[in-house]
């Protein structure tokens, strides 16, 4: 048996006594390693992530999400090699935790006071011996078999419990007053823990006439995180959650009933997306953006780079050359190459240019820096290395910090136009759509030429609109001129 | 099965007790009444009429009548009670324990701890107490928390027939003294009570109600508010535990603390005065052993820091009404935790 | 001689037609009890008791004359001065001298000490260190045996002090009322801790307020072995026969402090060599026997002898003894489950 380890709850600070499971990131089956997140426990202050502490194949899963566990108590078991099923039940059947982990009371090596007896409820902290795992098909059998326990001496809470969780209380040994089996004893059984949730109070005439203010709901933690993400209240959900809480399915489902939608997956935010979400409402909210819109001729443009791409062999995109134009754009009309900072302004004199990459599940915005005095093929290399490096993961984070300027291009997505967020605290952002071809008129003649609408958003406490205009007119010059950027 | 009044239940318990074993008798001041007097015997049959009729059962070697000397009651019992009788002692109103305490936590208390085991002391000491007769400062009060900490008693505060009668079969047949709070409220309240003998272990609590937002424990005649409490909340769709301990000594912790470990909150409701009563004791169990399950703190609601006094309005404000348990509760409910 | 009066009486026949065999078991109780608290007193002062002491020293002849008279299921319930009872009731020495020093094996394991010395198997149903807290209890044995219709008796000690608190009145009154078999036996060493019966008994004795509560009372000289088991058989003899009961007045000396290490400034010039030497009873006792041809005195050092040595033995044993176990804390603490 030394080949199976066990994953238990751990101790996140001195106050923690236990958690509630909330989701295994791993299933049964999966590989492990040390220090690989497994699963969410929440406590009453944190949800945290649970590290596997040793390497192998999660085999079982012992602590269910929504079921609380003490700490030290058996999460999971981790085999390295083959195990038979018979070999991980003993396992769990015989796990003991670790005393040092639990109560400190009970470690107590005051010799004198342990023998004192103490009143029965004091006894339900000590460690648990043998914890049943409630996931073992067999040990649940054994404990849901036997006679008719209605006249087994048992308390209120302690039978309530025990049909809650299909127990015969025949399977229970008694500790409790007068041989009474407790409600201690049934969770020592059934290896769980059982504790108060929040209720909710909707009840009270006070409450109900402030329906709108669902503070007071009970609800899990994660449920009214997200109710307030989805502009839920939780006054409007069905609570199904042990006590009545309102849970995260909950939630979900009442998104879904409102929304209409057939169905959707939610999604934890991972933290580049909380970055975004919380930096791009600021901005929106609190910039007032407005936007000038160019059609750009394209065509010349086009042919330089087929030329330096085929016949010199370089790799030059247009976004590069855009971020060339820009750059050259706002060393003439500096004006727009400045931050608004309360009741000053501070202007650039350098263009340091944030280029928009996408990423799975985000975005990030690393800096081109000085690209005015940097070739298009310096640029070009840069801005490869950048996006390759943020698809990796690899950016530093100054990398990502100080642009004056924003580019997002969607064109190679074939957008025609778009408009972007400021990327605070710059004062302009240009949204690049894709280079199409079109019919225009040039000369009194119909001629095709190929056009890409860029979008500038400005902050108008810092850049007014003419000025906002004259960048862009200097842009499109940059751009249906290309050689005049490298004078 | 046939309904009977707090009062019949107790009376009819000791008349089994006695019919049953010889060695008990009953004792105390006007237990039957008339002693010496020209009129009839068993004029009163304890000035509650709970002792009615034994008299004439069981004769006045077994009912005895005494002067209005409790320290001599008190203490003859408990001397009965160590060289073989089973005396229940009578004392009438709670309030008198004053003048014989020393023979109660002194004496009969710790006989048995005292002496090493070799002394035994099976006695019952009957006593009413309850608020709202208007019978003032020295005939009302509840005093359970003062024998509730002697160690060596053992205190019944029955709310219901039925307990009453298993109770004080229960407390005759035990061999330590045992404190027998009757409430004098409740006497004429009825419920079901079988006609043979049964005993309802001490230190059991009773649940009146099961539910899951709230765990509300009371003491004595207080119960029956808590009750109509509980039924109002639940037609507004709040449910509780709704716990009589039955017993404060031994008290039954165990039902307490795994109801608040459900509910996380907790209503105790006594009718004694606030400091260091029993829903103080109660309170401060589970902040030590449950803390960690509550999700508002434990409000009390009991009798004011004061003497009982004696004008209606001002004995009615004194005494916890429902109202001032459903604020109570009420607020325990609506703690955002 | 008249069951109520209020003259100290004196014995008919000066040894009051005590048998020798009576008057051995009497005097080797006197003698078992003087050197039993002579031996407490030192291991006092050696530090091997814990607590405190109230020594009954003097007043031998009471208990031992008194007790003469009763069985093991006659009752007597003791007040804190009450080694002396114990001892003379039949309680076990060794089981004493362990319980004082808080020894295992002691009669009430270790938890009862001095105050609280008992033997249930004896009826001595235990000293009582509240001064008039015996009286009620001993009206409650008196009742257990009048209404099992047993012809027992108890017998509350007491002392000037407790003659003076209302719980021995509302004993004596229930006792007249109930007409049990109990007697209330006040010894009056003239003191109550440091204040004087003079000063404190505000009647003019004890034995009239027995009268004041319809109970028959005597007055006796305590120092008198024969004196006391003359009245005290008439007394015992009149609780059998369910004629209710009455009260005795001993008037003894107290040759110790109120406590051990009491320094008794209270006393009086030369009173305690004066009382020891005027009113020892085991000394007066002594003297009468062998004149009157009861006993030699060679039979009473031979028994004096055997007590020495058998107080030593008992005391070496009890100094050997443990402690209680801690596990002793919480047992007893109730009789049936708690």
């Amino acid at each position: 048996m030394s080949n199976l380890k066990a994953l238990t709850v751990p101790k996140w600070g001195m106050s923690m006594e236990e958690g509630e499971i909330t989701e295994w990131r791993v299933g049964e089956g999966d590989e492990v390693s040390v220090g690989d997140e497994v699963v969410d426990i929440e406590t009453s202050k944190i949800i945290n992530t649970a590290e596997s502490t040793c390497n192998g194949t999660l085999v079982r899963i012992v602590a269910q999400p929504g079921e609380i566990h003490r700490v030290a108590m058996l999460l999971g078991v981790v085999a390295q090699g083959e195990v038979t099923d018979a070999e991980i039940d003993a396992f769990v059947a015989n796990f003991e935790p670790d005393a040092a982990a639990l109560v400190p009371s009970l470690v107590s090596g005051d010799d004198s006071k342990q023998q004192v007896p103490q009143p029965a409820a004091n006894e339900r902290l000590a460690p648990t011996t043998t914890t049943v795992s409630p996931a073992g098909e067999k040990n649940e059998a054994a404990l849901s078999d036997g006679p008719d326990d209605t006249n087994v001496k048992a308390s209120s809470v302690a039978r309530r419990i025990a049909k809650t969780h299909n127990i015969n209380l025949h399977n229970v040994s008694p500790t409790g007053r007068n041989g009474r089996v407790s409600k201690w004893d049934v969770e020592k059984a059934a290896g769980i823990s059982i504790a108060a949730p929040v209720r909710r109070t909707v009840a009270s005439s006070q409450v109900a006439s402030s329906s709108l203010d669902d503070s007071r709901i009970a609800a899990t933690p994660v449920a009214r995180r997200l109710a307030k993400k989805l502009a839920l209240n939780l006054n409007d959900i069905v609570p199904t959650g042990r006590r009545n809480r309102v849970t995260k399915d909950d939630v979900e489902n009442a998104a879904r009933l409102l929304s209409g939608a057939s169905d959707f997956s939610v999604q934890k935010f991972s933290r580049m997306r909380q970055t975004i979400a919380a930096r791009l409402s600021e901005a929106k909210q609190t910039i007032p953006h407005y936007r000038v819109n160019v059609e750009i001729d394209i065509d010349s443009l086009l042919a330089q780079r087929k030329y330096m791409n085929g016949e010199l062999g370089h790799k030059i995109s247009v976004n590069d050359f855009v971020i060339k134009a820009c750059a050259s754009a706002l060393k003439r009309v500096p004006e727009v190459n400045v931050q608004y900072a309360g009741d000053t302004v501070r202007a650039f004199e350098r263009a340091d240019i944030s280029v928009a990459v996408a990423l799975d599940g985000g975005l990030v915005t690393p800096v081109i820096r000085n690209a005015c005095s940097k070739s298009l093929l310096q640029i070009s290399e840069e801005s490869r290395d950048l996006a390759h490096r943020a698809h990796a993961g690899a950016l530093a984070i100054d990398e990502l910090q100080g642009g004056t300027f924003s580019v997002s291009n969607l064109g190679m997505f074939g957008v025609d136009h778009f408009d972007a967020i400021i990327n605070a605290p710059q004062a302009a952002i240009l949204a690049v759509g894709a280079g199409k071809e079109k019919a225009v008129a040039r000369d009194g003649k119909i001629v095709s030429a190929t056009m890409m609408t860029v979008s500038l958003s400005c902050d108008h406490r810092v850049i007014d609109g003419a000025v906002g205009a004259r960048f862009l007119q200097s842009v499109k010059g940059f751009l249906e001129n290309p050689a005049s950027m490298l004078v | 099965m046939p309904v009977k009044t707090y009062r019949e239940a107790i009376n009819e318990a000791l008349h089994q007790a006695m019919a049953e074993d010889s060695s008990v008798i009953v004792l105390g001041e006007e237990v039957s009444g008339g002693a010496g007097c020209d009129g009839s015997r068993d004029a009163y049959g304890g000035v509650m009429g709970v002792t009615k009729g034994l008299l004439p059962t069981y004769g006045d070697s077994r009912v005895i009548d005494t002067p209005i000397t409790e320290s001599a009651i008190i203490g003859a019992a408990a001397g009965a009670a160590q060289t073989g009788l089973r005396p229940v002692a009578e004392l009438m109103f709670m309030d008198f324990f004053g003048v014989c305490f020393d023979q109660i936590y002194n004496q009969a208390a710790k006989f048995h701890y005292m002496f090493g085991g070799k002394a035994k002391c099976p006695m019952v000491i009957r006593c009413t107490t309850g608020a709202g007769w208007r019978a003032g400062a020295q005939h009302s009060q509840n005093l359970t928390q003062m024998v509730t900490m002697v160690p060596g008693l053992k205190v019944v505060c029955p709310t219901n027939a039925y307990d009453a009668k298993g109770l004080m079969l229960q407390a005759i047949q035990d061999d330590d003294c045992v404190i027998f709070v009757e409430d004098k409220i409740l006497y004429d309240t009825s419920c079901e009570v079988p006609d043979e003998m049964y005993t309802v272990p001490f230190g059991e609590a009773k649940y009146y109600r099961e539910g899951k937002d709230l765990t509300i424990v009371a003491i004595s005649n207080p119960m029956h508010k808590v009750l109509a409490v509980a039924d109002r909340l639940e037609a507004e769709g709040i449910t509780c535990d709704v716990i009589d301990p039955r017993t404060t000594s031994p008290l039954d912790e165990e039902a307490i603390l795994e109801s608040v470990e459900m509910t996380g909150r907790l209503v105790v409701v006594d009718e004694m005065t606030p400091r260091c009563g029993i829903a103080s004791d109660i309170s401060s169990i589970v902040a030590e052993k449950a803390f960690g399950s509550l999700r508002a703190p434990i409000k009390k609601v009991t009798a004011a820091h004061s003497p009982v006094p004696f004008a209606p309005n001002l004995e009615d404000a004194w005494i916890p009404q429902e109202a001032d348990i459903e604020a109570a509760v009420r607020q325990v409910l609506e703690y955002a935790s | 001689m008249s069951l109520d009066t209020q003259e100290i009486t004196k014995p008919k026949a000066s040894t009051a037609g005590m048998s020798k065999q009576q008057f051995l078991k009497a005097y080797r109780t006197m003698r078992t009890i003087r050197d039993f608290e002579a031996k407490i007193s030192e291991q006092f002062m050696k530090g091997n008791i814990p607590g405190f002491l109230h020594l009954y020293s003097g007043q031998e002849a009471v208990a031992a004359g008194l007790c003469l008279l009763l069985e093991d299921d006659d009752y007597v319930i003791s007040t804190h001065r009450g080694h002396g009872h114990c001892i003379a009731k039949g309680g076990d020495v060794g089981g004493m001298m362990k319980e004082i020093m808080a020894k295992q094996g002691g009669l009430c394991d270790g938890k009862g000490g001095s105050m609280h010395i008992a033997d249930f198997d004896k009826g001595m149903l235990g000293a009582n260190a509240i001064v008039g807290g015996g009286p009620p209890i001993i009206v409650g044995a008196a009742l257990s045996a009048k209404t099992l219709g047993t012809d027992r008796v108890g017998v509350a000690f007491g002392g000037d002090g407790s003659s003076n608190q209302g719980t021995t009145f509302e004993a004596m009154n229930l006792a007249v009322v109930l007409k049990l078999p109990a007697i209330f036996l006040f010894e009056n060493n003239g003191y109550g801790e440091g204040t004087h019966a003079s000063y404190a008994v505000g009647s003019k004795d004890i034995a009239s307020r027995a009268q004041g509560f319809g109970m028959p009372a005597y007055k006796v000289d305590g120092t008198d072995l024969f004196a006391v088991y003359e009245v005290c058989k008439q007394v015992v003899e009149h609780c059998r026969q369910g004629k209710g009961p009455v009260t005795i007045e001993a008037n003894v000396p107290r040759f110790k402090g109120h406590f051990e290490g009491d320094p008794q400034a209270y006393r009086g010039d030369g009173e305690i060599e004066r009382l020891m030497k005027d009113e020892d009873c085991l000394v007066i006792a002594r003297k009468a026997a062998i004149k009157n041809k009861l006993a030699s005195a060679k039979e009473l050092d031979a028994i004096d002898e055997e007590i020495a040595s058998y107080i030593n033995e008992v005391t070496e044993a009890a100094l050997a003894a443990p402690a209680p176990g801690d596990e002793e804390l919480l047992t007893n603490v109730y009789s049936s489950a708690y």
